[in-house]
């Protein structure tokens, strides 16, 4: 549990993990959620809530993103890694609140053939939770309105990758926009980088 | 240059490369001439951090065969063919930088900024698209950046050749300078400013999408 306090560290000094957001992961089959409002920078296993099914988890404590990160870790049995990044041009996507598709290969590859974006009310919504974890299918990011990105993978290393490409992603979408506009690559051909990269990976993995 | 040689310049350089943020994890590829027929080149899909000397591998640009412990990189038709085509190049770098692969993503070519064309000459091409390692993307990358200094790969990267690899290494950073300075300019010629901050930027763009 230590390792995972540290990377989460790690990342909030980098300045991916978005300034009073929350982090979660999985080890042993057990969640871990940061408490609402934690130091990201400075965490400890007790800023940590321990998601067990006789838990009795207060509200008080209970970051906003804590359903959402529950309800993914439920629907995405490889997820084990969750963060919400809100990086310059991630951020900026977010608030035009649409779907982001690949101008740029390793987005294709990496984060999936497109990034779907939620309103803000989904933190409290049951339903949509539920709408927001199956446009995550296939994916590893989700833009929410004017919050960000909520990025996964198996380890906080993926998620901090998913969250590195799709912020140079958004950048490219944006700033290409100023050059008469950028292409995107065809869904077809995102689909199959996609797939490539995930055998590719998941080989390696193995090795 | 011998083998050796050659194999600690790549690792040196794919220290450096991750370092000055040009690529992440595995992505990007480097490489460095030996000899008329062979170069020392990255391999494929292992982090830079970790290579040693003995994991580069050589490949022979001819008949394409290699040695060493890992598979050379994907691209490594890519470096051959560039390799191929001029006996100068001894250094060649493929990055997935920031503003390179915005300029990349728009499939443009651009005239390069009076400030960096001692270093990349008048104007930096736009190679075709094409899947990475196809082809199609060997070639067009290729013919764009012969007898110069630098190309875009369409919604993939850039590349850049040099006679030395720290060249290649000025060229990339350049490269991104001058691709920031342009996608600046555009900015401001489109909507009439004469400033640019993330907010500014950020403020344009949302109200030009969200009408």
């Amino acid at each position: 549990m230590k390792d995972a306090v540290n990377e989460i560290r790690k990342l909030a000094e980098k300045g991916v993990l978005a300034e009073n957001s929350a982090a979660a992961f999985r080890k042993d089959g057990v969640c871990y959620v940061t408490v609402r409002n934690a130091d990201l920078k400075n965490l400890t296993e007790t800023d940590l809530i321990v998601v067990r099914d006789d838990s009795d988890v207060s509200p008080d404590v209970m970051p906003k993103e804590y359903f959402l990160y529950l309800a993914i870790f439920e629907i995405f049995p490889k997820v084990s890694a969750i963060i919400r990044t809100s990086t310059e041009s991630i951020r900026t996507a977010s608030i035009v609140n649409r779907k982001v598709r690949p101008m740029l290969d390793d987005m294709a590859q990496i984060v999936g053939v497109s990034v779907r974006s939620v309103d803000e009310d989904v933190f409290e919504n049951a339903q949509k939770i539920v709408k927001a974890t199956s446009a995550m299918k296939d994916r590893t990011a989700l833009l929410i309105q004017n919050n960000g990105a909520v990025c996964v993978g198996a380890t906080f290393d993926d998620a901090e990758v998913s969250a590195v490409v799709f912020e140079k992603a958004c950048k490219t979408v944006i700033e290409s926009s100023f050059l008469g506009g950028g292409r995107y690559i065809n869904p077809i051909e995102c689909w199959l980088m996609h797939l490539v990269y995930k055998l590719k990976y998941s080989k390696q993995a193995k090795k | 240059m011998t083998a050796e040689e050659a194999r600690k310049i790549v690792v040196d350089a794919g220290i450096r490369l991750v370092g000055e943020g040009l690529v992440a994890r595995t992505w990007g590829n480097i490489s460095q001439r030996i000899d008329e027929k062979h170069i020392a080149i990255t391999p494929s899909g292992r982090p830079y951090e970790l290579l040693t000397a003995e994991d580069i591998a050589i490949l022979n640009i001819e008949d394409m065969s290699w040695e060493g412990r890992y598979k050379p990189s994907g691209e490594r038709k890519l470096h051959a063919a560039i390799y191929a085509d001029d006996i100068n190049v001894k250094a060649v770098i493929h990055t997935h930088q920031t503003n390179a692969s915005v300029c990349a993503a728009a499939r443009k070519s651009i005239a390069v900024p009076e400030t960096y064309r001692s270093l990349l000459g008048d104007e930096v091409l736009c190679a075709p698209y094409g899947l990475p390692g196809s082809k199609k993307l060997t070639k067009g990358s290729a013919a764009a950046v012969k007898g110069r200094a630098a190309a875009f790969m369409a919604n993939h990267g850039a590349v850049c050749i040099a006679a030395t690899m720290e060249q290649a290494f000025e060229r990339a950073a350049a490269l991104e300078k001058a691709c920031e300075e342009v996608i600046r300019e555009a900015f401001c010629r489109l909507y009439d400013v004469r400033e640019w901050s993330p907010e500014i930027l950020r403020e344009y763009y949302v109200k030009d999408q969200c009408v």
